[in-house]
């Protein structure tokens, strides 16, 4: 159980492909407990993923607790080889992230899901979850992927005028 | 990135949009051994236009003439571009409440003017805005402002004073917080 520094960009690590954890034993335990412990330690940090603390492993953690703008919530907890099931109803915001500072970037994300995936004790969970919460998993869902909002991004601040064609 | 780049300029190209204007002054500054730091390139109505932060290994004068003779010999002989020297330190951080001004209703002169102005006299610093004139059977002008407003300055207080002010110019406003989720 540790705090561990953030990866930052250009760090390969974020975009590397991940492992699926076989079983939920001691060392996947002990990466979930790491994801815990850095992502409490980072201010204003709701969420974290494995690339991020430099393991290539399908596990996030996430916690909304006490935001302004989380309507569902679980509290902190640990997703390991998590499944994104279903994601409606999407809507653009402002995201930013961790590990590519001063950047952010309009990203139209769902805001219901249903996500699956072991808990530290190796049982599936099932996470129904909007809003905020919502945002924060499908955000770290993309860096057990190796993608970044920047990735994500449709469309550049102007984009509320459409562009007309000329030619 | 090229070290040896040491004269901070300001690079402005524009013309009558087509493919491949990006590409001609990029790769002559490339070639120049300049790095091109942090740009804002756009389309407005088949004008492109590109602002471009650029550190050059040749002074401004340089760097300008060198743009200018390079693209004579390309097809890209209607791009106009200006180059300036950069002072060093202008690149202050924007620290304060990040917010979106939305301003547009029916058209006519002085929107732009007077809703700046209003902004400039309460210490609002405008970081990015766009305006476009919309056809909708009668003219429409759109005006969408990000602002950095200064320390001890509300919403709440902008707000109203902003409202006013659209009021007399006979168009709606409106200004609300940019919030950024970082995960
Ligand atoms: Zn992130």
């Amino acid at each position: 159980m540790a705090v561990l520094p953030v990866r930052l960009l250009p760090d390969p690590v974020l975009k590397a492909p991940t492992q699926p954890f076989d079983t939920i034993d001691d060392d996947a335990r002990s990466v979930g407990a790491d994801l815990l412990d850095t992502m409490s330690d980072a201010s204003h940090s709701v969420g974290i993923a494995a690339p991020q603390i430099g393991v290539s492993a399908r596990a996030f953690a996430v916690d909304v607790s006490g935001h302004s703008k989380a309507d569902s919530c679980h509290g902190a907890f640990v997703l390991f080889n998590p499944v994104l099931i279903l994601a409606t109803n999407y809507v653009v915001g402002r995201e930013g992230c961790m590990s590519v500072p001063d950047l952010t970037g309009n990203v139209a994300r769902a805001t219901e899901v249903v996500v699956q995936g072991l808990d530290m004790d190796g049982r599936l969970r099932t996470i129904e979850a909007n809003a905020f919460e919502a945002r924060a998993l499908l955000h770290e869902l993309d860096h057990v992927d190796g993608l970044l909002f920047l990735d994500r991004v449709e469309s550049l601040s102007t984009d509320v005028f459409r562009r007309r064609r000329y030619r | 990135m090229n070290p040896e780049a040491s004269y901070p300029v300001v690079v402005w190209a524009g013309g009558p949009d087509r493919p491949g204007m990006i590409a001609v002054v990029a790769t002559m500054l490339y070639e120049k051994g300049a790095n091109l730091e942090h740009c804002a390139m756009t389309q407005l109505s088949g004008h492109f236009t590109m602002v471009m932060l650029v550190s050059s290994p040749v002074n401004a004068d340089e760097l300008g003439d060198y743009l200018r003779s390079g693209l004579a010999q390309t097809h890209f002989t209607d791009l106009s571009v200006t180059v300036r020297a950069r002072p060093l330190g202008s690149e202050r951080p924007l620290d304060g409440q990040r917010c979106m001004v939305s301003v547009y209703g029916k058209d006519r002169p002085g929107i732009v003017a007077v809703i700046t102005t209003l902004l400039a006299e309460q210490g609002v610093n405008v970081t990015d805005a766009t305006t476009s004139v919309l056809d909708a059977g009668e003219s429409v002008y759109a005006l969408l402002l990000e602002v950095v407003l200064p320390d001890g300055l509300d919403v709440a207080e902008l707000g109203p004073a902003l409202s006013s002010a659209a009021q007399e110019l006979g168009v709606d406003a409106s200004i609300r917080p940019i919030a950024v989720d970082v995960f």
